[in-house]
């Protein structure tokens, strides 16, 4: 009684043992070669280990007329023949290896078994013997059977089509050596479990993202796009390429020459995606494309040495890479049929249409043409408009022969400026004559009333007496004759002598002989 | 599949606990066998019976153990993610508060916080979608749905794909463009955009309506650009479509356009006007509506370009100063003088050869040719001078008064 209790004590620390193992220690996932029996072993031991069924078959003793070891021997055996079973099931193995073990297995056991079976009122419970050692794997394995594919990103009718498929990838996990399985993440193939994709156990696992699909390789073969989704690869396939079915789109800058040898850099962009004809993605369908279109994308790729590393000279380009390179290429051709001014069209007119719009077209119209039969849909794309001249004296120049106009302007300016101040000076000039000239005809007019007799003398004495006023101008003497000053003076003496008319009244009229100093004389 | 539910996988409940049953109820004829067939032996039988019923707990433990470690391995989660992942797969979500795992959304974007969970595995989880977001979900491999603001439930493996901001979107941006005189220019730009309502109008507890198709577009205007870089909906509205319809524009027109201040004013206000209608027109294929466009002034990015610009500004006003001075100058008294004195001069050496020759020849004053001398000179000054016409005919009629006088005397 005590000896069972600690059988059954035994078996529950174990268990509890097994379960930390196995919990501590999951499977040490290696590339390196296995050969298949002792990988199957491997993945028997890590699912049946923690049953621990050779401590169950302990509790039979005494109740079957066995000796512990044979209990033990068959604790081993029934839990491997059901593991092998499951195993050629799952088609994680060929056939030709496991089978051969799976008979040698039975046939262990049925040996084994004969002796039990002769034994009086024994078979019964040799058979409920077998029954017990065989339930726990056998439940652990339908359990998993339900469990395993739910965990699995599949549409449920998926999922029940490839169930072998998924405890195949199951089982392979446990023998440390299985394909490897890869998840497309940002485009990226990332590799959650490594694994050996030709010699690993069960097939290999892809899960992309609805954006994604993968061309798988076999060997040297192509399989072709496969995916969106979740799909398993089989022995020798790996995945070659991630295709990202989105809208893509390319930015670069392009160097030609115009047509009037100024080298230019223009801006230039593609848009374009693998060709999926007229569909686009909807709520719950696969993202849209044509296979392929996929296929002739990815294999459409160059290889090109240029610029590029030994180790990387032979490495092909993105297929992403073809347009913006074909567009490049005639962006440069079609540049050399501008000049410059006419690539900027140059206009007075803001209504004359910009040649940049027709050379992206151009170029547009060229690249779908070219891509098309890659399986490259070209939606978009064109020139920007940012074109520089590469030689920064180019644009200097532009920017002078702008400020020249302005410089013009500037100069106009300074020319009108001059021109009013000359106007200025002028009319003030013209302005001083008239009042010379205007104090004499006011002077005149009041002579009209004077006899012309006296009008005459007047006339003379008041021209002397400018005269005079004007020699005496500290001024103006010195620019006269040393003569002048004199002889004014004595004209005046003679004329005063001859006439006798005071100035100031001539003919009963008051005469205001104004001087340019303005007194009243 | 119930969505609805909170028991996400219902059938695969049923038939774990079927499998279960199923399993007990041979563990039960075992025992029954057992119990039956080893009548002599009492007690010992029960100890044995007992792990038969043990070995079914056994084999479901190593089940769920097995799973956890593939399962960790396969999605590279952690063993509490994966105890809880495979827990959530086998028995549904619990509806107990607090509702766990959650995944928050909101501003446009799932919560910082949220466990990385939800980007390796998705669902089964809750997901709170915030009055401000739309959620697109994938699910094996395909886009699934579209969940507006509110509490839902995400199926198995069902993961966020893509959070659309419903909220009014501003962005700036400065524009380079060549002018058609070949000039760098910058122009800043706004834009204010929103995802298009369909109609909707907002209320009370919607304040951003939205139409699904919409939110679709904007989520499917998505475009890579290598590097794994992504230009989602807004910047494609605003990098590829705002500056192309800008650039588009202004570079019709010549740095003078713009410059030319009346005239640049009401160019920028009209264009701003088409670009908005442009950029509405393509906002519409990618379910975005555009507000408003706002074009700032379009300035010359050479220095030298400013510089000169400023220099003719200048000019205008020194030319408007050297007027004025020029004006000032010439009432200036010194200017008046100076011409004063040349015609004074001017009279004076035109009349002094005369009276030098009458004071030489001392035969006393003749006062006819001294004044005849006199009017022919003033007459000549007055011809220079621009007088005006009456001044002129004033000095014809005193000439021809004094020659009257000379004939009558």
């Amino acid at each position: 009684m005590m000896v069972r209790f600690i059988i059954l004590l035994l078996y529950a620390v174990g268990v509890g043992l097994a379960y930390v193992y196995v919990q501590r220690h999951p499977p040490k996932i290696s590339p390196k070669y296995a050969d298949p029996i002792s990988r199957a072993l491997k993945a028997i031991l890590r699912m049946g280990g923690p049953l621990v069924t050779p401590l169950l078959a302990l509790l039979w003793w005494g109740i079957l007329p066995v000796s512990p070891l044979w209990l033990m021997w068959h604790a081993l055996f029934i839990p491997v023949i059901v593991y092998l079973v499951f195993f050629l099931w799952t088609g994680a193995w060929k056939a030709n290896i496991l089978a051969p073990l799976l008979l040698i297995a039975v046939l262990f056991e049925a040996v084994a078994l004969l002796p039990l079976l002769r034994t009086e009122g024994s078979p019964l419970l040799a058979i409920a013997f077998l029954l017990s050692m065989a339930l726990p794997p056998l439940l652990q394995l339908v359990l998993l059977m339900i469990w395993v594919p739910v965990m699995m990103p599949m549409p449920p009718d998926k999922r029940k089509e490839q169930r072998r498929d998924i405890m195949a990838h199951f089982v392979g996990f446990f023998t440390s050596l299985p394909k490897p399985t890869i998840f497309i993440q940002e485009g990226q193939p990332q590799t959650h479990v490594a694994g050996n994709p030709f010699q690993g156990t069960g097939p290999g696992l892809v899960v992309t993202e609805p954006e994604n699909i993968v061309i798988i390789r076999d060997s040297a073969k192509i399989v072709g796009p496969q995916g969106p989704g979740t799909l398993f690869t089989a022995a020798n396939q790996t995945v070659e390429r991630v295709v990202d079915l989105r809208d893509q789109i390319r930015i670069g800058r392009v160097r030609a020459m115009t047509r009037d040898g100024i080298e230019v850099e223009l801006p230039i962009a593609s848009i374009f995606r693998i060709d999926a004809g007229l569909q686009r993605p909807e709520l719950g369908k696969p993202w849209p494309y044509h296979r392929s279109a996929a296929y002739q994308a990815v294999f459409a790729a160059e290889v090109n040495p240029d610029g590029k590393t030994p180790l990387d000279a032979h490495r092909a380009a993105s297929w992403e890479e073809l347009p913006l390179e074909a567009a490049k290429h005639k962006l440069q051709q079609v540049v050399g049929k501008y000049s410059l001014d006419e690539l900027y069209g140059v206009s007075d007119t803001p209504d004359d249409p910009i040649p940049r719009a027709g050379l992206s077209r151009e170029v547009r119209e060229y690249v779908q043409q070219v891509m098309q039969p890659h399986g490259i849909h070209v939606t978009g794309g064109g020139v920007g408009n940012r074109i520089t001249p590469v030689d920064e004296a180019v644009t200097r120049q532009r920017v002078e022969a702008w400020k020249a106009k302005w410089i013009r302007k500037v100069m106009e300016n300074a020319g009108k400026a001059a021109a009013a101040w000359l106007k200025a000076s002028r009319h003030a000039q013209a302005q001083a004559w008239n009042d010379l000239l205007r104090g004499f005809i006011e002077q005149s007019q009041a002579m009209r009333q004077v006899k012309p007799q006296a009008a005459e003398t007047f006339y003379a004495v008041y021209l002397l007496e400018v005269l005079e006023e004007i020699a005496r101008d500290p001024r103006i003497q010195p620019l006269l004759p040393e003569s002048a000053l004199p002889a004014l003076k004595k004209l005046r003496m003679q004329l005063n002598g001859e006439a006798s008319i005071p100035i100031g009244q001539v003919g009963g009229v008051n005469i205001a002989l104004t001087t340019r100093k303005g007194e009243r004389q | 599949m119930n969505y609805g539910t909170i028991v996400v996988n219902r059938r695969q409940w049923l038939v774990s606990l079927l499998t279960l049953a199923a399993a007990s109820i041979f563990a039960f004829f075992l025992a029954f066998l057992i119990w039956v067939l080893t009548p002599g032996i009492g007690g010992h039988k029960l100890w044995l019976i007992m792990a038969v019923f043990a070995s079914l707990g056994v084999s479901a433990l190593s089940a769920y153990v097995l799973i956890c470690q593939w399962v960790g391995a396969v999605y590279r989660l952690t063993e509490g993610e994966c105890t809880g992942f495979v827990g959530r797969m086998v028995l549904g979500l619990s509806k107990r508060p607090p509702l766990q795992p959650l995944l928050r959304v909101q501003e446009g974007h799932p919560a910082w916080e949220a466990p990385e969970l939800f980007q390796k595995v998705g669902g089964p989880a809750y997901l709170s979608v915030g009055h401000d977001s739309v959620v697109i979900t994938q699910q094996y491999g395909t886009l699934q749905r579209i969940l507006g603001p509110g509490l839902h439930v995400l199926a198995p493996f069902e993961k966020v794909w893509e959070v659309i901001d419903l909220r009014p979107q501003r962005r700036t941006l400065t524009v380079g463009v060549m002018t058609r005189d070949g000039i760098p220019v910058s122009c800043k730009v706004g834009i204010r955009f929103h995802i298009d309502h369909g109609g909707a109008q907002p209320t009370d507890q919607v304040p951003y309506p939205y139409s699904e198709e919409a939110v679709f577009r904007a989520a499917m205007a998505i475009r890579h650009k290598g590097n794994g870089a992504v230009q989602r909906w807004p910047v494609r509205l605003v990098n590829g479509t705002l500056d192309g319809e800008v650039r588009n524009r202004l570079e019709k027109y010549h740095l003078d356009d713009f410059l030319a201040q009346s005239k640049g004013e009401h160019l920028i206000g009209a264009l701003e006007g088409e670009i908005l209608e442009a950029v509405r027109k393509a906002g519409r294929g990618i379910g975005v509506y555009v507000d408003e466009v706002q074009l700032g002034p379009v300035l010359p990015e050479d220095e030298a370009i400013s510089r000169q610009w400023l220099e003719t500004w200048q000019s205008e006003w020194q030319r408007f100063v050297a007027t004025e001075i020029a004006k000032e100058r010439a009432e200036q008294t010194h200017l008046l003088e100076k011409a004063r004195q040349e015609a004074e001069l001017e009279l004076f050496n035109s009349i002094l050869p005369t009276i030098e020759e009458m004071h030489r020849r001392s035969e006393g004053l003749d006062l006819r040719l001294l004044m005849l001398r006199f009017l022919d000179t003033i007459q000549a000054i007055a011809g220079r001078s621009g007088m005006t016409e009456e001044l002129h005919r004033t000095l014809r009629t005193i000439v021809d008064q004094y020659l009257r006088s000379c004939s009558a005397t």
